[in-house]
């Protein structure tokens, strides 16, 4: 079976570097790759598309980036028509406990949940191991 | 209406009366009464002043409430991802054997303790700012603060072959001399580093008066920041809207806190790909 796919979508090396060393401590049947900001993202999903490639299974998503955040990113993800993408599950991870992005996460029906740094390892293992 | 009586006082009176025309409708007399409304005009005028201060106030806690929820906010984020990222790190390096790879850790460690602090920094240093609203603003001469400012920019104008043009409406302008520094070597540090790679920066300072409020405009052709998009957070704290490693995104923050402190405002105008004016707007000269 392919690997499964997870996209990090987080504009701090440092945050890529740490999660990513996490992320593979707890699972081993996904590849994670990560992206700076939301427009590549959104770029690169539309190529897939056109070409029919594997699309991520998981996004895990920053709100606060430069260029596309988080918001705008997901407004414009909404847009993608390959209808494959419904299925992607999409996280927020952001060190934000403000109560405005908490209730603004809420009206995406796509999000599946609202993570708040520093994510815990057995948070992240249970949440992946319910994907498959 | 208003008359003045014979003792010189100046009244306010409601008028009722009757005119009597003759056959050709010509005024052959008039009669009625003034009615003595003084006192109610009087109270009339005391409660449209009340309520013009209730506004002016109620505005101005609007904003100083919505700039502590961006406050709030901004604290929220910017001070808990460094914080996170520490408790993270420390945890991989607890649990990680491999030596090569903890000393990895440990460099991201210092490297968020420092993003730590100047976040930190930055914070105070605005909440400092907002506390001393109008405080010690004297009269500052543009030209030679300009030249001050450029002088501070002079290796990257160099490097970048920037020109700055200049046209003064007016010279002196009333303001905290440290802010006026700061926020001109802001926007025109700004406008230099997001210079469109393609063409020679060329940065145009304006100084103009509208009615009696000084304005000074720093226009550039430099890349622009699409406002449909950005607009409303512009000036929030560490928002950065280019890909360039160089931008803290705290710049803005600090030339909008400062204008505020000042009692001033700035504004942007952009069009991506062709340049963005700021446009510092001072208090009016009868109320500096």
């Amino acid at each position: 079976m392919r690997k499964r796919i997870a996209y990090l979508i987080d504009d701090d090396p440092i945050y890529q570097f740490t999660f990513k060393a996490m992320f593979n401590m707890v699972e081993e049947d996904y590849e994670l790759i990560s992206f700076s900001d939301g427009e590549q993202v959104y770029v690169h999903c539309q190529q897939l598309s056109l070409e029919n490639e594997a699309i991520p299974d998981v996004i895990f998503l920053d709100l606060n980036m430069p260029v596309m955040d988080g918001w705008d990113f997901l407004d414009d993800f909404l847009l993608l028509t390959d209808t494959r993408f419904t299925d992607t599950q999409v996280y927020i991870v952001s060190s934000s406990m403000h109560q405005e992005d908490l209730n603004r996460a809420k009206d995406y029906s796509i999000v599946k949940d609202y993570l708040i740094n520093p994510v815990a390892k057995v948070d992240l293992a249970n949440l992946l191991s319910g994907h498959k | 209406m208003q008359l003045i009586n014979k003792l010189g006082e100046e009244l306010w009176v409601r008028t009722i009366g009757k005119v009597k025309l003759d056959s050709r409708g010509e005024v052959l007399k008039a009669y009625g009464v003034f009615q003595d409304i003084t006192a109610q005009k009087e109270k009339e005028i005391a409660l449209e002043e009340a309520n013009e201060n209730l506004h002016r106030l109620t505005s101005k806690l609007t904003e100083q409430n919505r700039s502590l929820n961006d406050f709030a906010h901004i604290s929220s984020h910017n001070l808990r991802a460094p914080v996170a990222n520490l408790m993270m790190l420390n945890d991989l390096y607890a649990e990680s054997k491999d030596q090569k790879f903890k000393e990895e850790i440990f460099e991201m460690v210092l490297t968020s303790t420092n993003d730590l602090k100047n976040t930190l920094d930055h914070l105070l240093e605005s909440l400092v700012i907002q506390s001393k609203s109008g405080l010690d603003k004297i009269n500052c001469n543009l030209p030679k603060v300009l030249r001050s400012v450029l002088t501070n920019l002079s290796e990257i104008i160099k490097h970048t072959d920037a020109e700055v043009e200049r046209e003064w409406g007016f010279d002196q302008i009333h303001a905290q001399p440290i802010y006026l520094d700061s926020i001109l070597l802001n926007l025109i540090g700004n406008a230099i580093k997001y210079k469109d790679p393609n063409r020679q920066p060329i940065i145009k300072v304006r100084s103009f008066m509208v009615n009696d409020s000084p304005h000074v405009t720093v226009q550039d052709n430099g890349l622009g920041i699409d406002l449909k998009r950005h607009g409303s957070k512009v000036f929030g704290l560490h928002k950065t809207f280019h890909k360039n490693s160089d931008a803290k995104g705290v710049g803005l923050y600090m030339v909008k806190a400062q204008m505020e402190a000042m009692g001033g405002s700035v504004s942007l105008e952009s069009t991506p790909g062709e340049g963005s004016i700021f446009t510092l707007v001072f208090k009016p000269i009868s109320e500096a």
